[in-house]
């Protein structure tokens, strides 16, 4: 592959999939600098490592794959882990205040809060098949699982929101 | 219900790859791309560091031997300044796994006073870098190092810190922000601070005078004061604790050292960063 073939491709990746990437990155790590610097990485590894790809995913697939590495390795590093202790910490500290709220909050979410407040195995299945419109398929090679992994994740994230949703009355279509 | 609408709505407004990060991540790829030629000094070095490693070892050996034994390290670690707890590091790669130390108190005291000579050498090696270590009473078992474990955890934190430091703000400066002349008259620059995996962006401003120089024939600074700073972006809180101004350069260049307090998510950072403004042949700041 030659450097303006790989100049290309950075240049339509960058073009078709940089603002979906950017927002499934903030949904991993919830912060905007962050969240920048993550989607830099991603976009150099991707050029990089273009020597190296086989074709046997998509270019979508395969920069997803990336992303979505890139904050799974994030959110296992001792700082964001000491950030989640230090929020946990404080949540546990106004434990009653969030008890008392935590009905009706329920009954005023709506999907997309349903879905964040989901474990990250459920929200991500959730965001990469809903938004960024990935098949079961391209979710298993992004995700590095089986297909049948990820159906179930698909199905227990969709029942997990759907329930919450009906607690809250309110009736939803997938 | 379109979900992906109904996602959408979660996140904040309009996240968008903008044309200044592209630039940015082409500028990272074209230097990174760009073939080195440094073979040669690269050797020298090698050489170099084999040499000096040489003549240390026995200076080494010998204060190993007269020092008594510890084992994992706890620091309260401070970045022009962060105020952070450092983990018990377990970078130390060509040594031995660490057993626990069972030590004295008189051992422990001793050691303690060793840990903080060697952090005070080491935060001599970038202004306004200061480290702490944790009181000793506060100190875990599993805490205690050799003083040598500790001064090799220590530089490896600092060598990493530093160069990350210095990537990141780099990175961003690749295309910096436009100097901005505010309607009072102050100007306002942007530069970016580092805390360990935080990048943020801060404005200076600062009212700045200049005047006709007969000798140099240009306009040269010959005054600043009121630099005030913000996070470009309210994410944490900043606080400005003081500052220097140097005038540098001929009276070309005002170098700013700026001191502040920068809170995040419950942790707290002190910081110190220097910035500079400088002045063309008319006058302008930039």
């Amino acid at each position: 592959m030659t450097s303006d073939d790989k100049e290309q491709l950075l240049y339509e990746a960058m073009e078709q999939h940089g603002d979906y990437l950017k927002r499934l990155v903030y949904t991993y790590v919830k912060e905007l600098q962050k969240t920048e610097d993550i989607v830099q990485d991603v976009f150099i590894k991707f050029y990089k490592s273009l020597e190296s790809f086989e074709g046997r995913s998509s270019i979508k697939t395969y920069l997803y794959r990336i992303a979505v590495n890139e904050c799974q390795n994030y959110l296992k590093s001792w700082h964001y882990r000491k950030l989640e202790v230090t929020e946990k910490v404080r949540t546990w500290l106004k434990r009653e205040s969030l008890e008392v709220d935590y009905l009706q909050k329920e009954q005023n979410q709506s999907i997309g809060e349903l879905v964040s407040s989901l474990p990250i195995k459920y929200r991500e299945v959730l965001w990469l098949h809903y938004y960024v419109e990935l098949s079961i398929t391209e979710m298993a090679d992004v995700l590095k699982c089986s297909p049948n992994t990820i159906k179930t994740r698909l199905a227990r994230g969709r029942k997990l929101a759907k329930i919450t949703i009906e607690e809250g009355e309110i009736e939803y279509e997938y | 219900m379109n979900i992906k609408h109904e996602l959408e709505r979660t996140l904040p407004a309009s996240i968008k790859l903008s044309e200044k990060e592209k630039a940015n991540i082409r500028t990272k790829i074209q230097k990174s791309d760009q073939p080195k030629y440094h073979v040669k000094p690269l050797i020298v070095s090698i050489v170099a560091a084999i040499l000096i490693g040489i003549s240390l070892l026995p200076t080494i050996q010998s204060v190993e031997k007269a020092s008594p034994p510890s084992n994992d390290t706890s620091m309260a670690i401070t970045d022009e300044g962060h105020q952070q707890n450092i983990e018990p590091s377990a970078q130390s790669v060509e040594e031995p796994p660490k057993e626990p130390l069972s030590l004295t108190d008189e051992e422990k005291r001793q050691y303690y006073e060793q840990y903080l000579e060697i952090i005070e050498r080491a935060m001599q090696k970038k202004t306004g870098l200061s480290f702490g270590v944790v009181p000793i009473e506060e100190y875990k078992d599993e805490y205690w190092i050799t003083p040598q474990q500790f001064e090799n955890d220590v530089e490896s934190w600092l060598e990493e810190h530093l160069a990350t430091e210095r990537e990141k703000i780099d990175n961003m400066l690749i295309t910096p922000e436009p100097v901005i002349t505010n309607t009072d008259g102050s100007t306002t620059k942007t530069t970016y601070i580092y805390f360990p995996d935080i990048l943020k962006t801060i404005e200076v401003t600062g009212h700045f005078e200049t005047q006709y120089n007969e000798v140099y024939d240009r306009q040269l600074f010959i005054k600043a004061d009121n630099i005030s700073t913000k996070l470009a972006y309210p994410r944490g809180t900043w606080e400005q604790t003081s500052y220097r101004v140097s005038l540098i350069d001929g009276g070309r260049t005002y170098s700013i050292r700026i001191e502040g307090n920068f809170d995040y998510n419950g942790l707290h950072f002190e910081k110190a960063f220097t910035i500079e403004f400088n002045c063309d042949v008319n006058g302008k700041i930039y």
